[in-house]
């Protein structure tokens, strides 16, 4: 990329990374209408072998798949985003680790993947329509816990909903 | 809204952009990263050019099965058309051992001294410490890995660079 960006191509970039971001705290959360919100009504999601259909389709399936688990952590750090008008494309790093009990043992597995993702702004709103997520490697293993205190939860119960006040756990989103 | 914002977002994306190029091995997004004259020094594995890195890390990689370059912390000061950055990275990179497959993880920061030319910033001198790192043998998940290390990767259909 050649160039120093516009005003406008930098708050683009801004509400798009915003909108990344959400899908993690939304798929920790288990808040499946703030996940939703980040797809258009049209927009398609390629999971590989786990899911392929619909944007607002797989944030069910995640959330109803991630029950099973008893925490993970969804963490996106390099993302790359290019800005062509009303429609974008982005490639965003995701390093996301889930645990899980087993037979009285801690399952660790960590993921290392992207996240490539085609944008549209519609009504002021950026929004995915086409998700296909690629993962590069992932492990599973036992850990020892090393005993913090679990205050964190998957519900309205989550500490985080008290300081990001704009809406409670589970509201509709209109968009 | 100032000048500023926008040269910092333009070196963020430089910096992604070299992740981008080492873990699909893409030489030529590499180089752009790296002024012309830039140099590499990687301790004992690189002294060199910046572009002579990524020539010599893109074949390298070759003996991995996959990596991932994640960049986390960045804090960058400018001062005019100059820069100076620290990136905090997590790599993480697979390979075959016989039946076993084998992780090495490094925590570490990329160090560099950046300038604009032509209205184009790029790195003029690039310092790798690497903190610490691990190598562990791991169980891998069964899937079948859809990340490319061409341009056959999914990525090149929304991203042109």
């Amino acid at each position: 990329m050649t160039g120093i960006p516009d005003i406008e191509t930098l708050a683009d970039k801004q509400a798009i990374t915003e909108v990344v971001r959400t899908y993690c705290r939304a798929v920790d959360r288990l808040d499946i209408p703030l996940g939703q919100s980040i797809f258009h009504d049209d927009g398609e999601a390629d999971y590989g072998p786990f899911y392929q259909g619909t944007g607002k389709g797989v944030i069910e399936a995640i959330c109803a798949s991630h029950h099973h688990l008893t925490s993970h952590s969804h963490q996106v750090t390099n993302i790359l985003i290019e800005v062509d008008g009303d429609t974008a494309g982005s490639e965003s790093y995701v390093f996301g680790t889930m645990r899980s009990e087993q037979d009285g043992k801690v399952m660790q597995i960590g993921v290392w993947g992207r996240y490539l993702d085609r944008w549209e702004k519609r009504n002021d709103r950026w929004g995915i329509v086409q998700r296909k997520v690629v993962f590069e490697h992932d492990e599973i293993r036992e850990v020892t816990s090393a005993g913090q205190e679990p205050r964190s939860t998957r519900d309205g119960s989550d500490p985080s909903y008290q300081f990001l006040t704009s809406r409670k756990f589970g509201d509709p989103i209109d968009v | 809204m100032s000048d500023e914002t926008a040269d910092r977002l333009a070196i963020m994306d430089k910096i992604y952009r070299y992740c981008r190029s080492v873990d699909r091995l893409d030489v030529a997004c590499g180089h752009s990263v790296f002024h012309e004259d830039c140099t590499a020094d990687f301790g004992a594995s690189y002294v060199g050019t910046g572009r002579g890195w990524i020539d010599f890390i893109c074949e390298e990689h070759k003996k991995f099965l996959h990596h991932s370059h994640q960049v986390t912390n960045v804090i960058i000061e400018l001062d005019g058309d100059k820069a100076g950055s620290e990136s905090y990275v997590y790599a993480t990179l697979q390979r075959q051992d016989g039946d076993k497959v084998i992780q090495h993880n490094f925590w570490a920061r990329y160090i560099d001294t950046w300038s604009k030319r032509d209205g184009e910033w790029g790195v003029d001198s690039r310092f790798c410490i690497v903190d610490y790192g691990t190598m562990d043998e791991v169980t891998p998940l069964p899937g079948d890995p859809r990340s490319r290390r061409d341009t056959t990767d999914t990525s090149y259909t929304v991203l042109k660079a």
